[in-house]
């Protein structure tokens, strides 16, 4: 029976002892603290999330049984506009973790000076295990006990873990049938037809290639000159990869869970690209062109290039490896790609570590745009969604680096001082009610 | 957990291996098993504790020597230093870099929030425990000139970079010595 099936398996997940994610935050609140004057009182603030609800989910079953999932939602702040994040389905989901998420979409929206707060959401449970028809009646009474919290003004859920365009659809559907009126901002990531943003598929891969591009122009570096590869050849990889081969650069190596490739004179991407759509799986395996060899994951990270993209999955650059990569700059297309002691490793060898939470931050300023258009009821060209993708994320990489260089800090540390400070500012301007 | 931001990237691996040495040292010092020694300090008793602790702080100052970076001497000092700690002591412990970084910190920060998950996963006794290590990062080594006073009287150097390089006749490599520190 799936669904008794997703609710076992949740309860295994949950009972994983891992290190309390919130804590993991509020250790790194702490570390900026050390460079900021932020009051005591603001920071009491800045510690704790606005909100937490957390939800008992009934669902029946295809078979007719009934099981009851849990699901959070919680608001960090809103201090700056409209909680911003997105909903996951997963057996691991806690109520800490959530929180830890939502602290961190706070800073991130602040990061790019985005008018949103920072929210999060998520039901423990193992979708691999449920039905369509489960995941759609799970997603559909989860809108219905997180509603008295979610809206355009209020709260904007996105996808996120194992959610989909699919249950974005639902969501709006749901919040439209309660309220009685058409509500598209509601989410971001729904499909283009209910009120999506074009361009939003390719937003995250379009904003890396903006700030490598933005950090070669800061270090005087000729993008003609550049060597590049990219670690994950998926929607942020292939995507940054061809875009900086179209920019001038020459993508040198590409990589999926399939394997790893080297073309010393560059890869046609749009080639690999073709083949990539054609293959079963959606695969590098069997990649095969003029100049092209196999090479393992570890030479990909390793090879003689200028910029190394990790971007695929957590924990690729380690201490085992870190001293091994010969790229000057490290931009992290992917969430936590470089584990601490590799962070500290490439500290030391001066390479530049463009942080995750600046370089992949496409998606969420791409979703800001679809919300934009939502509520302008005015659907923009993909083109004007691109320019301003562009401009906001070079403002972005600018401040941070004004930063780290003012502060003699790292640009990973710099990042989440500009972030926190900002959400400081605006509680401090607003004051505290009443 | 998946798709998290880096700053939630967990030194888990690192600090679970950090963990299992120092039990592995008690199950020696006492010539007991593994799982006679975590029932032991499970119940709290204070020697074992204490053992667990002072074995903590050396695989501390090997893991750190063994990155081959920034770090030029570790110290351990206070309770831990004379095994006289308690199940709720902390670990006193000096590092020394050549120059302050934020990145020693993040580190140093996610090792003691891994190490505290293990405790607390070992104790309920631990439950309330926030925190267990104390480093203090300076620049300046405390065996240079005179002892400070407070707690940098008399600490213990548990891994130093010139005895490492006076023993391997080069600096550390990072990538060969991580793993098997």
């Amino acid at each position: 029976m799936s669904i008794e099936n997703a609710t076992r398996a949740a309860a295994l997940g949950s009972a994983d002892v891992r290190i309390n994610p919130y804590e993991m935050m509020l250790q790194q609140l702490d570390l900026v603290r050390e460079h900021t004057e932020i009051s005591d009182g603001i920071w009491k603030i800045l510690r704790r999330p606005e909100r937490a609800l957390e939800v008992s989910v009934p669902v029946v079953g295809d078979d007719g049984r009934t099981e009851v999932f849990t699901g959070y939602r919680v608001q960090y702040s809103s201090v700056r506009g409209p909680c911003k994040g997105g909903i996951r389905f997963h057996p691991g989901v806690t109520l800490d973790e959530v929180k830890a998420l939502a602290g961190w979409m706070t800073w991130k929206c602040a990061v790019v000076n985005v008018p949103y707060g920072g929210g999060k959401g998520g039901v423990e449970c193992d979708p691999s295990r449920l039905t369509r028809g489960e995941i759609e009646r799970l997603t559909r009474r989860y809108t219905m006990m997180i509603y008295p919290l979610i809206g355009t003004r209020r709260d904007i859920p996105a996808p996120d873990v194992n959610t989909s365009a699919d249950v974005m659809n639902w969501i709006v559907d749901t919040a439209g049938v309660l309220s009685g009126e058409a509500v598209p901002g509601i989410v971001t990531g729904k499909a283009l037809e209910l009120g999506g943003a074009a361009g939003r598929r390719e937003a995250t891969g379009r904003g890396v290639m903006f700030v490598t591009l933005g950090v070669l122009e800061r270090l005087g570096i000729d993008v003609s000159q550049v060597r590049v590869a990219v670690q994950g050849f998926g929607n942020v990889g292939s995507v940054a990869a061809r875009l900086l081969q179209e920019a001038g650069a020459t993508v040198v190596g590409i990589s999926d869970v399939s394997g790893a490739y080297h073309c010393p004179e560059g890869f046609d991407v749009a080639d690999a690209l073709r083949y990539v759509e054609q293959s079963p799986g959606r695969l590098l395996a069997g990649y095969d062109a003029r100049g092209v060899e196999e090479i393992t994951n570890e030479e990909l990270l390793g090879l003689d290039v200028d910029v190394l993209i990790p971007a695929a999955l957590e924990a690729q650059v380690t201490a085992a490896n870190a001293g091994n990569v010969r790229a000057n700059i490290v931009v992290e297309g992917a969430n936590g790609p470089t584990t601490p002691e590799a962070d500290l490793i490439l500290a030391e060898r001066g390479v530049v570590v463009v942080p995750d939470i600046l370089a992949n931050a496409g998606g969420v300023v791409c979703s800001y745009f679809e919300w934009v258009q939502n509520i302008q009821c005015f659907p923009w060209e993909e083109q004007e969604t691109n320019q301003r993708l562009g401009r906001i994320l070079q403002r972005a990489l600018d401040e941070v680096w004004e930063v780290s260089s003012a502060r003699k800090v790292s640009l990973r540390l710099s990042a989440f001082l500009l972030g926190v400070e900002r959400v400081a500012t605006a509680i401090q301007l607003r004051g505290i009610f009443p | 957990m998946r798709e998290t931001p880096s700053s939630f990237v967990p030194v888990e691996a690192s600090a679970r291996q950090l963990f299992d040495r120092a039990i592995d040292h008690c199950r020696h010092r006492t010539g007991t098993t593994r799982e006679a020694t975590l029932e032991r300090l499970r119940v709290g008793d204070v020697e074992q504790h204490a053992t667990l602790r002072y074995a903590l702080a050396k695989e501390l100052g090997r893991y750190l020597g063994g990155l081959g970076v920034s770090f030029l001497a570790i110290y351990v000092y206070g309770s831990a230093m004379t095994e006289s700690s308690s199940p709720c002591s902390d670990i006193d412990v000096i590092v020394v870099v050549d120059r302050h970084r934020d990145e020693v910190d993040r580190l140093l920060r996610g090792l003691d929030l891994a190490l505290v998950a293990y405790f607390r996963e070992l104790s309920p006794r631990s439950s309330a425990m926030s925190s267990l290590l104390d480093v203090h990062v300076v620049e300046q080594d405390p065996s240079d000139g005179a002892p400070p006073g407070g707690p940098f009287t008399r600490p213990i150097c548990l891994w130093r970079l010139s005895d490492a390089l006076s023993r391997e006749g080069s600096r550390p490599v990072s990538s060969a010595s991580i793993g098997a520190p």
